[in-house]
Order: C-alpha cells, then sequence, then structure tokens
C-alpha cells in the first residue's frame, strides 16, 4: 500500500503534453512544473497517460521498474511508435531503456519524496534537519559536495554543513539551499535534485541537529536565531489544496500574474489558458504562427535562443545559408524546421513531410526550393517572424 | 508490506503522559510513525543494503533507494502504519518460489547489461540454446537441475540458405557470444528478515521521537 501522500501527489498532476525539450521545460514556473505529468517532447497524450499510469503502479508497489519498462516498450510497439530519424535508440526514443528509465526514476522518486518530505513537516519537532547522502552508486558521481557549498554560500551557511564528501551534508530540512537552482535543477524540495541522481534525503533527529550546530540553543536571541527557528516552522505546499483550488486560477490577480510570467508561451481563451507551443508542432495557420512568434518567450528561455523561440531561429538559420544549415552535425535544428513546417501542412501531409525534413538530407529538394518565386520572397522580408513564416511557406508548396 | 507497530513499555509510558495532556493524538503518532521510518532508512543504510553494488558489475538499478525511499507511514488518532511499498520487498522478506505467469521460463540476467531487463526488451538480439545441447545440463549439488530450461545468448540475425526456410532470416548465437540470461521454470529465494529492522529499535525511536515532541509541547507552552 503506497502513502497517500506520495499517491495524491501523482494523481494531483494534470498530464500535460507538450513538444517542449527537457531545457525549456526547465524554465517553466515551479507551480506548473509541480502540478503537471509531463516528458520532454511527449506531446501525445495517450502515451503520456501510459508513462503516468506506470509510475503510479510502481509507486503503489504494484509493479517493478523492469515490469513497467516492458509494459510500456510493448505499449509503444503495439500503438506503431516510431522516433524522428537519427534518434533511433538515443534518450529521445520512447522506446529506449534510458529514457524509460529516467521517466520513470524520476516520477516514482519525486511522488516518494513528496510524502516523505510532507510527513517530515508535521514531525519537525522531533526531526527537524536532513541529511542528503548517496542511496545507489553511481559510476561516475556528480560532485554533490561542491554544489552544496556553492549553494550554502549562495543562501545561508547557518543551519547547514560545510561539506567535505558526500557524507556530511546536512541542514534543517526547510534551509533554502535544498532548492537552490546552483544545487538542485527542479527547484522542489523534494529529490531528485538532478536526472539520474542517486542521492537521497533522510531525516536527521533533534539531537543529532543540536550535535551538528544546526538549531540555535533555547533561549538564544540574535538574527541568526530568528533565522534558524523560522526554518523550522513547518511549510506547506498540499497539492491536494492546489488541485481543489484549481478554480482559483480564474481569480484575475492569478491569471494576470500566470499571464505575465508565461508570456509568449501560453495565452488565456476566456478560463482556459492555451499553451501556443512556440517551438511545438501544435497545428495552426500562418498568420496565427507569426503571432506566435512574434512574443518573446520569458527571459529565463532567452539562452537557448534569441527571444527563446528557438523553432523560429531554427528556420532563420535555414533562411540565411542553407547549405551550412544542411551541413549542421546538430539534428535538433532539422528537427525543429521540421516541426515548424508541419505545423502549417495539411494534416494528411504532414507526418510525411515532418519525416522527410527531419531525415535532415535535403539534397532532393533545396536546389528546387532556392529557385522558387516563394523562396526569393521570403528572403525579402525583414521581421523575423513574418520572414520565418514566409520561409514555411516556400518550403510547403514544395510537398 | 505494512507492520503496525504496537507501543509497549517505555513507548507507552510516554503515550499515557501524553495522553492525559493531550486531545487528538494524530500528530503524537504521526512524529512516533516517522521517527520508525528514519530508523528503517538508517538501518538499510547500515546494514549495506542501499550501498550494495550490482552483483553483475552493471550499473546499479537503485532497487534498495527505490525501497528506502518506499518506507512511508500513515497516522491517525488511533495509531499509525509504516509501509514499505516496493515491488519484491516480501519476497525479500518471506522467502519464497517464483514461477512465471504467463511466459515458460523466467529469464535470469547473469551480464551485467541484462541486469533489470526483461528479455524481450533486451537491445539486441538473442540465441536460444536449451540446456543439455552446448553446454550440458546444469547441476546443483551433484543433482539434476530439473528447473533449467537453457541459456539466450549474444545472438546475430542470419539468412537461412537451404532447407524449407530458405530466405528467412533466422537469430543464431554469435561465435564466442556471451550468455545474457539463463531460463528456468522456477528460482527459490531464501529469507531475509534483516531487511526489517528489530522491533526493540522500533519502539525505542518512537518512544525517543515522542518524548521530544511532548518537550517541544512544554517548551511552546512555556516560552
Amino acid at each position: 500500500m503506497a502513502n497517500a501522500a506520495t499517491l495524491d501527489f501523482l494523481r494531483g498532476k494534470t498530464s500535460l503534453p507538450t513538444d517542449l525539450r527537457t531545457a525549456e521545460l526547465d524554465r517553466l514556473p515551479l507551480e506548473i512544473r509541480e502540478r503537471s505529468f509531463f516528458m520532454a517532447a511527449v506531446d501525445d497524450a495517450e502515451v503520456l497517460d501510459r508513462f503516468h499510469g506506470e509510475v503510479e503502479a510502481v509507486a503503489a508497489g504494484d509493479r517493478s521498474m523492469s515490469e513497467a519498462k516492458v509494459r510500456l516498450h510493448d505499449f509503444l510497439k503495439a500503438r506503431g511508435y516510431q522516433p524522428l530519424p537519427g534518434q533511433e535508440g538515443t534518450i529521445k526514443d520512447l522506446r529506449s531503456l534510458r529514457r524509460m528509465t529516467v521517466a520513470l526514476e524520476t516520477n516514482v522518486e519525486a511522488a516518494r519524496s513528496y510524502g516523505q518530505w510532507a510527513r517530515q513537516q508535521s514531525a519537525l519537532a522531533a526531526f527537524p534537519a536532513v541529511q542528503y547522502k548517496r542511496g545507489r552508486q553511481a559510476r561516475v558521481p556528480r560532485d554533490w559536495p561542491a554544489r552544496w557549498n556553492a549553494a550554502r554560500e549562495a543562501t545561508a551557511a547557518a543551519g547547514a554543513t560545510l561539506a567535505t564528501s558526500e557524507d556530511d551534508m546536512y541542514c534543517l530540512a526547510n534551509h533554502p539551499l535544498l532548492t537552490d537552482p546552483i544545487f538542485n535543477r527542479f527547484g522542489s524540495p523534494w529529490t531528485p535534485y538532478d536526472f539520474g541522481s542517486g542521492m537521497m534525503l533522510t531525516p536527521v533527529s533533534r539531537a543529532k541537529a543540536i550535535a551538528l550546530g544546526l538549531i540555535p540553543q533555547p533561549g538564544e536571541t540574535s538574527e541568526e536565531a530568528d533565522f534558524l527557528r523560522e526554518l523550522m516552522q513547518p511549510q506547506s505546499r498540499s497539492l491536494n489544496e492546489s488541485l481543489e483550488a484549481r478554480p482559483a486560477v480564474a481569480s484575475q490577480e492569478l491569471r494576470d500574474a500566470l499571464g505575465e510570467r508565461l508570456l509568449g508561451l501560453a495565452k488565456w481563451a476566456d478560463d482556459v489558458l492555451i499553451f501556443t507551443d512556440p517551438n511545438g508542432t501544435r497545428a495552426t495557420t500562418e498568420s496565427d504562427l507569426v503571432d506566435t512568434w512574434s512574443t518573446p518567450l520569458p527571459t529565463v528561455f532567452h539562452d537557448i535562443a534569441p527571444d527563446g523561440l528557438l523553432q523560429r531561429q531554427a528556420v532563420l538559420d535555414f533562411a540565411d545559408d542553407p547549405e551550412t544549415f544542411a551541413s549542421k552535425p546538430d539534428r535538433n535544428q532539422w528537427a525543429d524546421l521540421a516541426r515548424a513546417v508541419g505545423r502549417i501542412a495539411e494534416p494528411a501531409k504532414r507526418h510525411a513531410i515532418v519525416r522527410t525534413i527531419a531525415d535532415g538530407n535535403a539534397t532532393g529538394w533545396l536546389a528546387d526550393l532556392t529557385s522558387t518565386p516563394l523562396w526569393r520572397g521570403a528572403l525579402q522580408v525583414e521581421t523575423p517572424a513574418l520572414r520565418a513564416v514566409s520561409v514555411l511557406r516556400a518550403i510547403k508548396a514544395l510537398f | 508490506m505494512e507492520f503496525t507497530v504496537t507501543f509497549e513499555g517505555e513507548a507507552a509510558a510516554v503515550l499515557q503522559r501524553l495522553g492525559e495532556g493531550l486531545g487528538d493524538r494524530e500528530a503524537l503518532h504521526a512524529t512516533m510513525a516517522f521517527a520508525v521510518e528514519a530508523l528503517w532508512r538508517d538501518h538499510l543504510d547500515s546494514e549495506g543494503y542501499t550501498s550494495r553494488p550490482n552483483k553483475l558489475g552493471g550499473k546499479s538499478t537503485g532497487y534498495w533507494k527505490g525501497a528506502s525511499q518506499s518506507i512511508a507511514s500513515e497516522a491517525s488518532a488511533e495509531g499509525a502504519t509504516i509501509s514499505m511499498s516496493q515491488r519484491g520487498l516480501a519476497l525479500h522478506y518471506f522467502g519464497g518460489v517464483v514461477k512465471p505467469v504467463s511466459a515458460k521460463a523466467l529469464s535470469i540476467p547473469v551480464h551485467p547489461s541484462a541486469h533489470g531487463v526483461y528479455a524481450r526488451q533486451y537491445p539486441g538480439p538473442l540465441a536460444f540454446i536449451p540446456a543439455g545441447r552446448a553446454f550440458g545440463p546444469v547441476r546443483k549439488g551433484g543433482r539434476q537441475d530439473d528447473h533449467f530450461v537453457g541459456f539466450l545468448v549474444r545472438g546475430e540475425e542470419r539468412v537461412v540458405t537451404r532447407g524449407k526456410n530458405k530466405g528467412q532470416t533466422r537469430t543464431l548465437p554469435v561465435k564466442g557470444g556471451e550468455t545474457i540470461y539463463i531460463l528456468r521454470t522456477q528460482t527459490t529465494h531464501e529469507p531475509d528478515p534483516n531487511i526489517v529492522p528489530g522491533e526493540s529499535a522500533m519502539i525505542t525511536a518512537a518512544a525517543e521521537a515522542g518524548a521530544t515532541y511532548l518537550e517541544s509541547l512544554i517548551q511552546s507552552n512555556n516560552p
């Protein structure tokens, strides 16, 4: 029988089919990531739900990881799932053991660790601290002590030990270093703190926390003591509450706040927040795509592409120099270009067009493309969004 | 796998003292149960389960880390239940015989690359060698092992050049290829009750946490 908090954590998550890649998902607001079940570049709701179901079965102890993986393998095979050309066997291939392992381990651990975190909040009087320690041997361990010390320096030295090895990372359970981005890729206080991490949190008793100097002496008055006492107060982060309060998203204040934070990622349509999928595969019209690509994404996305719009950038890079683009070893841009064309293609032709372009072999159509009036016209356009969509129109006309 | 811990002796005395001053005991029980969780995790660590390397030399699947993280508790005003919800733990604790449910045989990984992977999901062709053909029957303690079926070894696709299946492909063993799995109709597992800490240790841990909780209540009422 799995713990109620663990199952609530999973059942409270909404499946979020998305074509966002890991680097983009990392930049979604934490409140969305904590409440959504998603996988990088998985926009098929049925596939996502199947992974979600297997995660729940493993977390509940009804299935082993191996059983879950073989069931997913059989499901994907029966469904005729195929990765994009060039992605077979890589982490982007949902059939690969590596991808399945990462998806299952990350989500099962998050659910169980959330349960532990929630229970510890009720037991802080006796267990005010945690130890971050290795729970699974790694062939090439990350330098967690260095990350720990950097996050400790960036947040607060009080309430956390200075790490000299993987064996002495202790801090108060609600210490800010645990959620600092230097230390924790995902930002939630429960583990995992990075993909494939073998580390885990274990509770530390009050007696040991006193011995480690993590908590103030009774009666001690200082700014530091007040800070530490504050960290020993239970935090509330009930996902059930937020689930029940979901209608509150309709409140204007939260709607505006979400809208501001999401910028070009989503827009409100009546009471529904629609993800515009600027870097994905959502089918759209040429004019809507111009709108979508005219709005920058939040600034946290800007390091992955200008305005965060990496699909638009792939099209612009292709337009600037198709031959150099064709010789690039990075296949991601080909995938971006293919998806972009697919979004405005006729539904019946979409799949074939995407596969042809994603294949990355442009010798069959590049010369034809660059000799068309549509292509030449597109190159005269300067506005980035309009230029990119004009280029897509020229490519689409070839197929 | 669930355990209900009955508090006696020192723990019961703590409960008695608290019961006189407390209304709802749920918070107390939650703290005491959490102490047993913490003890159990420490036990798996100190007994070497979580640090156990993969016995085939491959990458650890993190089974014991998962087991440790699956430890959880549920508390109410009446008591608490501590559970461990990881598939296979009951087999570890009680031992037993495992038989295939739908397949003809169990595939037992003997190569690092197969650890944690079902044979039908193994990334590469596998060829079947029945028991007694290439390697002879496996004997255990000098006796015939009736449950041994054969081997799955590294294979390769080859086109049949003769006979009625000419032109079709078959998976045949690679010359010198390693054994990836052995196939058995059942496996037997010894019980390992050491995966659970001793009852007295659990009671002591719960009692200490209960006492700490009581002290915190007293301190909060007398700042």
